[in-house]
């Protein structure tokens, strides 16, 4: 059966279409179309989701599954003439952009009557709000079970009765995008016993450190974005917490004891046995004076075998302004005990002439294995003199080569060859997009001992002239060749043969495979 | 090492090999590999609903989505964001509106989710914004109402002309 029109699809699939549709776009164009669209449209089986511009009248309420009042709706207008209450008992979703705490207020008097409001988002207006009202007034939404507050402004923190109430409410998902403390969190998780996953995207500071016993047995899920805690502080309320967590993130600054590695293995191994995947980052300033302490060089334990049977890896990325030493889960790689540097795109060229000497004291406290660098604002032969230092590598991931042309690569080539002489324990390449020849003769230069060479080519490359240029042309890294993988846009069995021939007619004897776009090249031993 | 496949037949005819853990992204497959007992070497497994070329193209997609992670749990309280379509789907997708129709018949009847949500968001991206006029001419969709009646609805949703 063929196809001819539209309208031969069911309506269960104009019901999945209209799911990705503002109900205001749905009525517009489909009302007036014909008999068998209107009947659908103004049927009750028929939800729809409605974000509010402008005043204007709503169309049939109980329609409405999910509403967005917009930033520019005149909210106490629009509260007064349209009460979101009964009439909206389809309602399960309901998004308020920039509200002040007063309006909540009343509007949450009006949602208790709202039988199926299952998420609730709201962003607050005040400079400062007053939580225990806010968020006391919430709970008494019987079936929300996803709850998120933001606010630019201060939680305003006083003293919060702590709930005693098992059964209080079903939320489970917490988003808190407001600054708050953690005594503030803890009275939450009292009213909410059945919270499983918490996230606070602001800073989160603490007042004191006499936490109640509060029971957090559903809570899997815990993100802090923003922890202005010391590690002291911060260990204290998380043994309170953490007992049945899966998954953890944690963003933090300033502290260096977060760095210790063997007190995160002390935590974890004791009270955090079901924890699964851990994200942590911890961020410095990295300037000239950056000092590497004896804290610091303990984040060496992080590529212990803990992290190791955790399936977690240590990486530490660097860019003009931070340095951020970080932990999370494998995702395909090989599990090892390998430090893992990354330098990323915001390093700029003018900075680039102190980044050697800022980089010394650093790469002495940690033995770099793999190298992970944007070279859009590196010069070559400042990643030339970089990889110098860095003895112990053996992998190098380059996302962006700079263009060899402009940076008149052929008058610095003796240069870098003679500079790359040593560089032995390079022997896994990863170039993430190759444009031009000489960007991949530069990478045959620097790594001459490589044996797993990966590049991902765009359409500007000749594949015939690269597998020329590798295997036909007199370098020294055929001899350690043992694997090219060459990521390619579609090509025809014809070119593989030509390429199969090419990479033969050397003293060497090389399978060749095309597989789902990579042309494999594989020494036969 | 290449896994177990299975044969799935067109309803005109045409048969085609298929790893067993592709097929099973349909739902629809997956329950009469489990549930009904058929075996994966020797049976050939009938879609009626499907035609060659449609098939070829959802067994297309379903390899290149082989590896995506399944998808969350609470994805149907999630809002629908009409602008995360991968640029390889956007690519899959440029095809005529038969081809994409039948496609989400298919979608919708071997049940797999991934690309009856695409073809569905494509779609949806074909109308968002569209006056009636511009939907019947893009769709060829033909006007049944009298002048009466189409008059009578313009009365009746005035709010949403306002716009």
């Amino acid at each position: 059966m063929t196809i001819a029109s539209i309208e031969c699809l069911p309506d269960e699939i104009f019901v999945e279409i209209f799911r990705y549709l503002d109900g205001y776009d749905i009525l517009q164009s489909f009302l007036n179309l014909n008999h068998r669209f209107r009947q659908l449209l103004t049927s009750s089986s028929l939800k729809m989701r409605v974000k509010l511009c402008e005043e204007i009248l709503l169309p049939q309420k109980y329609q409405i599954y999910s509403l967005h009042l917009s930033y520019d709706l005149h909210m106490d207008q629009f509260l007064t003439s349209c009460p979101i209450d009964s009439s909206f008992n389809h309602l399960e979703s309901l998004n308020i952009q920039f509200i002040r705490t007063d309006q909540v207020l009343r509007l949450l008097q009006n949602l208790l009557y709202c039988p199926r409001l299952h998420q609730l988002t709201i962003r607050l207006v005040d400079n400062q709000i007053d939580l225990y009202t806010i968020y006391s007034s919430i709970f008494r939404l019987r079936v929300l079970n996803y709850l998120k507050i933001s606010s630019l402004g201060n939680g305003l923190s006083f003293f919060w009765p702590y709930q005693s109430l098992k059964s209080a409410n079903l939320i489970k998902y917490l988003i808190i995008d407001h600054p708050c403390t953690v005594n503030d969190i803890m009275t939450i998780l009292s009213f909410t016993p059945n919270l499983c996953h918490l996230t606070c995207k602001k800073s989160l500071t603490c007042l004191f450190t006499s936490f109640p016993l509060i029971a957090t047995d559903k809570l899997i899920f815990l993100s802090l974005k923003d922890c202005q805690m010391d590690f002291d502080t911060f260990e204290i309320f998380l043994r309170r917490i953490s007992s049945n967590l899966q998954i953890m993130k944690v963003v933090t600054f300033n502290d260096s004891s977060y760095l210790d590695a063997n007190r995160w293995q002390q935590l974890i191994s004791t009270n955090m046995l079901q924890l699964q995947k851990f994200y942590f980052e911890y961020h410095e300033y990295f300037d000239d004076d950056y000092k590497v302490t004896p804290v610091h060089q303990s984040a060496n334990q992080f590529t212990n075998q803990f992290l190791i049977e955790k399936q977690w890896k240590f990486d530490i990325s660097i860019d003009n302004f931070e340095i951020i030493y970080s932990i999370q889960p494998y995702t395909n790689e090989i599990l090892d005990s390998k430090l893992r540097l990354r330098l990323t795109k915001h390093l700029t060229e003018s900075l680039n002439k102190s980044l050697i000497r800022k980089l010394d004291p650093f790469l002495t406290a940690f033995k770099i294995t793999h190298l992970n660098v944007d070279c859009s604002n590196i010069p070559i032969l400042m990643l030339t003199k970089l990889i110098q230092k860095l003895s112990y590598l053996t992998n190098l991931t380059i996302l962006c080569l700079p263009s060899c042309e402009a940076e008149n690569w052929l008058n610095k080539k003796h240069r870098i060859v003679r500079l790359s002489q040593k560089n032995h324990s390079i022997t896994q390449v990863n170039l993430h997009s190759i444009s031009d020849m000489q960007q991949i003769e530069f990478v045959i230069c620097l790594c001459p001992f490589v044996e797993y060479l990966t590049m991902n080519c765009t359409d500007d490359i000749d594949l015939t002239s690269l597998v020329k240029l590798i295997f036909q042309t007199n370098h020294k890294c055929i001899e350690y060749l043992k694997q090219l993988c060459l990521i390619v846009p579609p090509v025809r069995d014809e070119l593989i043969q030509n390429l199969w021939r090419m990479a033969n007619s050397c003293r060497c004897n090389f399978a060749v495979k095309y597989i789902n776009e990579i042309i494999y090249f594989q020494r036969n031993l | 090492m290449a896994g177990n496949k299975i044969k799935l037949q067109s309803n005109d005819g045409d048969t085609f090999d298929v790893d067993v853990e592709i097929a099973k992204q349909s739902a629809t497959i997956k329950t009469m590999l489990e549930d009904l007992g058929m075996s994966e070497e020797d049976d050939v497994i009938p879609l009626p609903n499907v035609n060659s070329a449609i098939l070829k193209k959802v067994i297309q997609w379903a390899t290149h989505h082989k590896d995506d992670p399944p998808p969350p749990e609470d994805d149907e309280n999630r809002e629908k964001n009409l602008s995360d379509i991968s640029s390889w789907d956007q690519d899959f997708l440029k095809v005529d509106q038969g081809t994409l129709f039948e496609l989400i018949l298919a979608a919708n009847y071997l049940d797999i989710k991934g690309l009856l949500d695409v073809t569905c968001k494509t779609v949806a991206n074909m109308i968002k914004g569209r006056t009636p006029e511009e939907i019947r001419r893009q769709f060829n969709i033909k006007n049944d109402f009298t002048p009466q009646e189409e008059e009578q609805i313009k009365k009746e949703n005035e709010w949403c002309e306002e716009k």
